[in-house]
């Protein structure tokens, strides 16, 4: 049971066939903001500290351009990399804490951008962390039972929208990203395990009180008032993200890992929701995962929420290579609270390389 | 027991082995409030409660909480 223990076990995987990943994209900012420049802010000694536990020593931030954007930057060169008709794509997934417009769905909006078919399905997800996770898992699933021959996942966040620059605890942490996943159906793709779980008691511990229809205006003072954020900015409580980190994730990665090497496979390579670099390299020696094997790139992108994983992968691949290495075990895990893995065959997949957008909204 | 929960006070903290005692206020970040957590459980295999450890005031409530 994954109940008070947190220990996952192989009863609850959802196992999805015939369904594979066949390229990804990412891209960026073209903007560079360096975690030192904070220095003026916070003082010499507190930025180092910082930076020496987070890992984190730049982001790519947005001017004006959001989350969609980036997403479609990423969609474009993909596509133009595999000679994908858009109009050959029947199903958009597009996931993200910040969307375009209170409505409509940004998935709407890309249809069009993207030149993608009126029988086109489109729709918006709302998750963060594990986002990239749950957005793999609801397409697999369509493609699987024969609700999709072709789906375009889209993933991505501006998090630096949302950070108060004043709040010391994500003020350095967070970066701006967008992917785009392209999936298909095929008889010989290797069977996707998932493991997913919520638990809602986490929802204030990473949290953006105002805004919302709950308090549209800003009115109630639903997390400690502070002077560093208003209502409207992101709250983040480290240490119970960490504590909850502690509590979920090494059972969910034993659990798919024991499954996939039950089978004979090794895992290549794990990547996690970089959140940042302490807590990464804290999970994996309590789960003694070697660390060649675990990929690290919030040095140079920060934590980039739901596009962290997919931007791990694409900023950590050598292109060019016939082969990135056949399994990957990825898991997202954080607000919510929300947590999700899976292990996939990225052997046959395309990756490219990362695109720097210029700022220019199209 | 006591005194290897004021060493890794002090390791969380970075500073000098010896300069945490009992009957002291703790005057840690929010940085090492993790780096604790994260030593707690690779030393002593336990997960502490953020909001008990957010709490306390003195070295000697972090103690506290090992007897709970």
């Amino acid at each position: 049971m994954n109940g008070v223990s947190g220990v996952a076990d192989q009863s609850q995987i959802r196992l999805v066939n015939n369904v594979r990943i066949t390229g990804l994209a990412c891209a960026v900012p073209e903007a560079v903001s360096e975690v030192l420049s904070l220095a003026e802010l916070f003082g010499d000694e507190n930025v180092e500290k910082i930076i020496s536990s987070t890992g984190v020593e730049r982001r790519h931030i947005v001017v004006d351009e959001c989350a969609s954007d980036l997403c479609l930057a990423a969609a474009l060169q993909l596509m133009a990399d595999m000679a994908i008709d858009p109009k050959s794509i029947d199903t958009l997934i597009f996931v993200s804490q910040t969307h375009d417009y209170t409505l409509p769905a940004t998935a709407c909006i890309l249809q069009e951008k993207l030149g993608m078919s009126l029988d086109a399905a489109a729709f918006d997800i709302t998750l963060g962390c594990s986002g990239y996770v749950y957005g793999l898992w609801v397409a697999s699933s369509l493609l699987s039972a024969g609700g999709s021959k072709r789906a375009l996942l889209l993933v991505g966040d501006t998090i630096s929208k949302l950070v108060s620059e004043t709040d010391r605890t994500v003020a350095a942490l967070f970066g701006d990203a967008g992917s785009a996943t392209l999936l298909e159906y095929d008889n010989n793709a290797l069977d996707i395990p998932f493991l997913l779980g919520t638990d809602g008691r986490g929802a204030k511990n990473l949290f953006v009180p105002a805004g919302g229809f709950r308090d549209r205006k800003g009115i109630a003072a639903l997390v400690d008032a502070s002077e560093v954020r208003g209502p409207f900015d992101l709250y983040m409580n480290g240490a119970e993200i960490f504590a909850f980190s502690l509590k979920r994730v090494p059972g969910m990665v034993n659990a798919l890992r024991e499954l996939t090497e039950s089978t004979g496979i090794n895992i290549d390579k794990y990547v996690f929701h970089q959140a940042n670099r302490f807590m990464l390299q804290h999970l994996s020696k309590r789960m003694k995962l070697p660390a060649e094997k675990v990929v690290l790139t919030v040095k140079d992108y920060g934590n980039t929420s739901g596009a962290s994983i997919p931007l791990a992968i694409c900023s950590s691949s050598d292109i060019g290579e016939d082969s990135i290495g056949a399994r990957y075990l990825l898991a997202g895990f954080g607000v919510g609270y929300s947590w999700a893995g899976c292990v996939v065959d990225l052997d046959q997949a395309y990756i490219s390389p990362v695109v720097f957008t210029s700022g220019k909204i199209i | 027991m006591q005194n290897a929960i004021l060493r890794l006070i002090e390791e969380s903290m970075e500073v000098d082995e010896g300069s945490v005692q009992l009957g002291q206020q703790l005057d840690w970040d929010s940085i090492s409030v993790v780096t604790f957590m994260a030593l707690v459980d690779e030393h002593f295999n336990k997960t502490l409660s953020a909001s008990a450890l957010n709490k306390c005031s003195t070295v000697d409530d972090v103690v506290a909480l090992f007897s709970e």
